[in-house]
């Protein structure tokens, strides 16, 4: 187990080094130079090879990667050439805000989802499962900023239950903080759980078509320590490697729904930055998100083995 | 109430100023002002930086209008006003300014503002300022006493005292920038010696500023952001809401009590909420295409006269902007009553008539010119629009759409790699107001600095010697030939203003929204 994390580890280096790589030669490929977005329209081309002999932008390539590499090696991503704020400062103060809404959309999709799958797979052709399945349909059919706009005309303007838009650290109260955040997770939990709830669905279906839940029932045992016991664990791999991904998808995806309820995340700082050709902030981020990611992939397949004992790493 | 302002406009423009002008000192008319309150803003981005030093960041530089002054500041009419400088002297050979300084004036963290601070905030400019190169003129700052301080420009012209008054030109504290450089290596807590001071910043959640209790405003009475500057307001909260519509919807929810930049399609829909005003003042940004000179077929004098005449500009204005936005075709708006003359009423007629004549003389026979544009909303409101009139007259366009910044970069192209453009036409919307004539009619105009390598010695001539003349009267009737030369010769055509549109809750009084856009929180209080 051990032997088999350090080489995922080291595979991790790897994968880092890749996206540096591919991050920063895209970036220097795409048109747009931050000189220009700088200036403005005005700028004179003096005045664009001044500020760009500035920002370093004019020496090669290669000699700016290098550079960028030896200071993130040490832990230093640079400082944003539009607010002059250190890189990682940036992100450790955004960060935080987008886990928190990715991990609270991923709990009430996993709240809404497991229950409802379960549900639509023991009772299986009824009109439980129809609605149910209709409902997961209409789930995945919508995207979530227009369910949140949705839930905002709702809740928001009509009802007042909730406000339309902003966000409280937790150091501002647990409440007001739930508060802030309960329509974004909502419209980003609501869209994950349609997908997880066919996928709970289609392997609880799966799972309970096999012996070992029938000798659970012909040995007596209560049908809801039968299903939730003995099926669910069982069919749990697949929906957990789900909840994973989602995690991680959220985590990069959650532009649209930091931008409508105003949530200074880091999907929009990364999303400014590109607009900006800010590009210490845009390779920081995805060096970061990235990191993150394939972290959340490791951490997925080493519950594996928890979960099925017989999975063993070597 | 400005909703009724905003049609009239269409048709009678001085009937529109007049209610204007009867609007903005409607307001101060109110009930006696009141201290107290918190004013929350809904800002249309966030601000990223509010260095004046090294930042061009717009919501940034809204915010800091309140925290940081100028030696000089424009007033409504864009004249120059004293503001930190009380008065200034100029030498006979205009090389030499001599100001005199306010005294007894405080920074927001206590310390005495002087010229010190006036020859640090220079001295630093003209090495970091991305914008520097509007004060090189500037030869050296020396301070004489503890309130003078003189300016030895290497020329003279008016660009000087244009240069030292605008945004990027505030004045920071030596003492305070310094510990800030020395700690950080940047300036990120912004201390000015505005009405209003920063109290916190949390960044992509708000800007909350607090009177600076020691200001003392200046005796002449208030105008645009020159003269009195009153703190009523306890606070004053900038909350970044970059979505229109929940920005719109935090307005009429009364979350926020002023919102900028309102979408022109919304202002009807707001201004029917008895609870809201809506103020629509004739825009100073404009909108254009250029033209790439070198290319065939616009290169032809005769192409680029056919293409203006093909537009039927009112029919735009509605496009883009709901029919709000000022049809106007110089580089001159017309609330720049200091430049605007009766010559820069000369526009281009819609005259399909005159188009199929040029179009012969041209020699056009259908090719497909491209329009380089981006994807944001307003320029693809514009540049279908434009694409929809030009094939009317058998003029086709391909549009090539390039989001922001690799948009720029395409129009762009000469000044940041000097290269011929790809493209045949390209559009520039939202060119912000500029105080001087001469920002757009040199930059956008003379054959060292257009994008579309237009050359003209008659213009170019004309130009350069508009910036290096002092009297404003000479310099008019430059820029008033040079105007009619663009209508003749076309190297882009300007199409039309932007309509500035701001909403406030009518809790709010004492409003000034002027364009060119800057906050102007001072004098402005709460009815309970």
């Amino acid at each position: 187990m051990k032997t088999y994390v350090a080489r995922r580890l080291m595979g991790l280096l790897f994968v880092w080094l890749a996206i540096a790589t591919i991050v920063f030669a895209l970036l220097r490929f795409v048109p747009g130079d931050p000189a220009t977005i700088l200036l403005g329209s005005e700028a004179t081309p003096q005045q664009l090879e001044e500020l760009r002999v500035q920002l370093g932008l004019t020496r090669s390539i290669a000699a700016q990667f290098t550079e960028w590499m030896t200071h993130v090696i040490q832990g230093d991503l640079g400082s944003s050439l539009l607010s002059k704020r250190p890189v990682m400062d940036e992100m450790l103060e955004r960060l935080p805000r987008s886990l928190e809404l990715a991990c609270l959309a991923t709990l009430v999709s996993v709240l809404i989802a497991i229950p409802s799958g379960v549900i639509a797979a023991v009772r299986r052709g009824t009109v439980w499962d129809q609605g149910l399945l209709s409902v997961a349909l209409a789930g995945i059919c919508i995207p979530s900023f227009v369910l949140a706009l949705l839930l905002i005309f709702c809740f928001s303007v009509e009802l007042r239950w909730f406000p339309l838009r902003g966000y409280h650290p937790r150091s501002d109260g647990f409440l007001l903080w739930l508060w802030y955040l309960t329509l974004p997770a909502l419209a980003y939990g609501f869209v994950q759980a349609a997908e997880l709830a066919r996928m709970t669905r289609s392997a609880m279906i799966e799972i309970v078509s096999l012996d070992f839940v029938r000798t659970a029932r012909s040995k007596g045992l209560p049908e809801r320590s039968v299903i939730y016991h003995h099926a669910l664990r069982n069919a749990l791999i697949p929906i957990v490697t789900l909840v994973g991904i989602n995690l991680g998808v959220l985590l990069s995806s959650t532009v649209a729904i930091e931008y409508i309820f105003g949530i200074p995340g880091i999907g929009s700082l990364l999303v400014d930055a590109i607009r900006n050709r800010d590009y210490p902030i845009v390779q920081g981020v995805i060096l970061g998100v990235a990191t993150m990611y394939t972290l959340l992939n490791l951490i997925v397949d080493v519950s594996y083995t928890y979960l099925d004992p017989r999975i063993r790493y070597r | 109430m400005s909703t009724s302002i905003a049609r009239p406009l269409i048709f009678f423009p001085l009937l529109a100023s007049v209610l204007v002008g009867l609007c903005l000192f409607g307001a101060s008319a109110d009930a006696q002002p009141k201290k107290g309150g918190i004013l929350r803003v809904g800002l249309y981005n966030d601000a990223t930086s509010m260095d004046p030093g090294t930042s061009t960041n717009v919501p940034g530089i809204r915010v800091r209008n309140l925290i940081y002054e100028t030696l000089l500041a424009w007033d409504k009419d864009l004249n120059l006003q004293p503001m930190l400088a009380d008065r200034y002297d100029v030498s006979s050979d205009g090389l030499t300014y001599t100001f005199a300084l306010r005294k007894g004036i405080k920074f927001h963290d206590g310390a005495e503002f002087t010229a010190d601070d006036v020859k640090f905030t220079f001295d630093r400019l003209l090495k970091v300022s991305p914008r520097k190169s509007n004060l090189s003129m500037i030869d050296r700052i020396d301070v004489i006493d503890p309130h003078t301080v003189r300016f030895r420009l290497k020329q003279a012209g008016p660009l000087f005292l244009q240069g030292v008054s605008m945004w990027f030109s505030q004045i920071t504290p030596k003492q305070n920038s310094e510990q800030q450089l020395r700690a950080h290596g940047q300036i990120l807590e912004p201390v000015g010696t505005g009405p209003y001071k920063i109290a916190e910043w949390r960044r992509g959640q708000q800007i909350r500023l607090v009177r600076f209790a020691d200001y003392v405003p200046r005796s002449e009475p208030a105008s645009g952001l020159a003269g009195q500057k009153i703190a009523y307001l306890d606070e004053v909260v900038y909350i970044p809401i970059k979505d229109n519509q929940i920005r719109m919807l935090s307005l009429e929810q009364d979350e926020v009590q002023y919102v900028q930049q309102v979408p022109p399609e919304d202002t009807q829909r707001l201004a029917a909420d008895p609870k809201i005003e809506v103020k629509s003042v004739p825009g100073t940004n404009w909108s254009a295409i250029y033209f790439n000179t070198v290319l065939k077929p616009v290169s032809s004098k005769a192409m680029r006269q056919a293409i203006a005449s093909a537009i039927d500009y009112d029919e735009l204005n509605k496009a883009a902007f709901w029919g709000r936005g000022t049809v106007n075709n110089s580089l001159i708006p017309e609330a720049q009553v200091t430049w605007r003359t009766p010559e820069h009423r000369l526009a281009f007629k819609h005259d399909p008539a005159r188009v199929k004549r040029l179009l012969q003389e041209a020699g056009y026979k259908g090719e497909e010119l491209i329009f380089q544009t981006s994807n944001e909303p307003v320029y693809d409101l514009i540049a279908q629009n434009l694409q929809a009139q030009l094939k009317r007259v058998g003029i086709n366009i391909k549009l090539s759409v390039l989001e922001s910044a690799a948009h720029g970069a395409s129009l762009y192209i000469r000044s940041s790699q000097n290269k011929v453009p790809s493209w045949h036409m390209g559009l520039l919307v939202s060119m912000a107001f500029r105080p001087d004539p001469d920002m757009h009619y040199y930059t956008r105009g003379h054959s060292s600095a257009n994008i579309g390598f237009w050359k003209n010695a008659a213009y170019d001539a004309l130009v350069e010697k508009a910036r290096a003349l002092q009297n404003v009267t000479e310099r008019r009737r430059l820029y008033a030939q040079a105007h009619q030369l663009l209508i003749e010769e076309v190297p882009f055509i300007v199409l039309l203003n932007e309509p500035y549109i701001d909403a406030y809750r009518t809790s709010v009084k004492g409003a000034q929204v002027l364009d060119p856009h800057m906050d102007i929180f001072w004098g402005v209080w709460l009815e309970k």
